[in-house]
């Protein structure tokens, strides 16, 4: 009678490690929910501190954190674009307005990168939205694609200071 | 001979047009491919990434020494990455070699354990037992 029980638990151990070798073969490497990280950080690499008067061409300093939990390898192109308050950024859509410039950047998964940059604004204006819209290159389609995230800051550039 | 040296020729143009085309940002994004490839087979692409994104930091500068040298280091993990492919899937097949052998392992001595286990558990014992004697 033990050694029926002995007999049924030692064959469970076994179809148990023998699934776990399956599983750890096939669906080890698995992203349950793959995401993308999008920061904006002030001049001293921390959130605030956000410039928001500024002179036509005048330079600031900013940082860019960009973060991969996507399971895999990503290339990141963050556009940097100047709208105004009345063209309104969507989260399914690239945003409709000129790009300033853009920032590159290769990342393995669950590594993030803070990237430092210089920017300065040829226009002046009210209001001006300053959106960093977030892209990656998918290699299948060959192509850059809007990944949906972005991030943006307010200003108000003024012909002289 | 011919054929082949033809076929070179013929990818050596196709990829000098289109590297000219795509210019240093289309070179890069051939590399993210390349390394895309190397992940998917099993390769270890973290210094390729590294080496990938120092090319892109050396883009971003606009001073055409960085630019230059950014081509260079490009062109190197173009290669680099074929090798990484190469070692990956030798790697990915021989883990699935290995993981196949040791689930049909389990499953036969389990089915050995479930067919012909009868009394192995009481004799087992009896063995690590003999010449035991109570006090």
């Amino acid at each position: 009678m033990i050694d029926e029980d002995l007999k049924t638990v030692a064959v469970g151990l076994l179809l148990v490690a023998a699934g776990f070798t399956v599983f750890q073969a096939f669906f080890a490497d698995r992203v349950v929910e793959p995401f993308s990280e999008l920061g904006i950080l002030g001049p001293n690499m921390k959130i605030g501190d956000y410039p928001r008067e500024l002179a036509v061409g005048e330079e600031f300093d900013l940082y860019l954190y960009v973060g991969n939990h996507m399971g895999s390898t990503q290339l990141y192109r963050v556009y940097v674009k100047l709208g105004s308050r009345d063209l309104n950024v969507s989260d399914t859509e690239a945003y409709g307005a000129p790009v300033l410039t853009s920032i590159d950047a290769a990342l393995a998964d669950e590594h993030n990168e803070t990237i430092p940059i210089s920017l300065s604004i040829p226009v002046s204006g009210v209001n001006l939205r300053l959106v960093f819209e977030m892209h990656r290159y998918d290699a299948e389609l060959g192509g850059w694609e809007y990944h949906n995230r972005w991030n943006q800051l307010w200003l108000n550039v003024t012909e002289t200071r | 001979m011919k054929a082949g040296l033809l076929l070179a020729v013929a990818l050596a143009v196709a990829a000098g047009a289109a590297q000219a085309e795509g210019g240093l940002d289309g070179l890069a994004a051939e590399v993210f491919t390349a390394i895309t490839e190397a992940e998917e087979a099993g390769g270890d692409v973290s210094e390729l990434v590294e080496g990938l994104d120092r090319a892109l930091a050396l883009m971003r500068s606009g001073d055409p020494a960085d630019e230059y040298a950014a081509e260079g280091l490009l062109n190197d993990l173009l290669v680099e990455a074929e090798a990484v492919r190469a070692a990956g899937a030798r790697r990915e097949t021989y883990e699935a070699a290995v993981a196949v052998a040791k689930t049909v392992v389990l499953l036969g001595a389990a089915a050995a354990v479930w067919l012909r286990g009868d009394g192995w558990f009481w004799r087992l014992w009896r063995r690590s037992k003999a010449g035991y004697v109570a006090e």
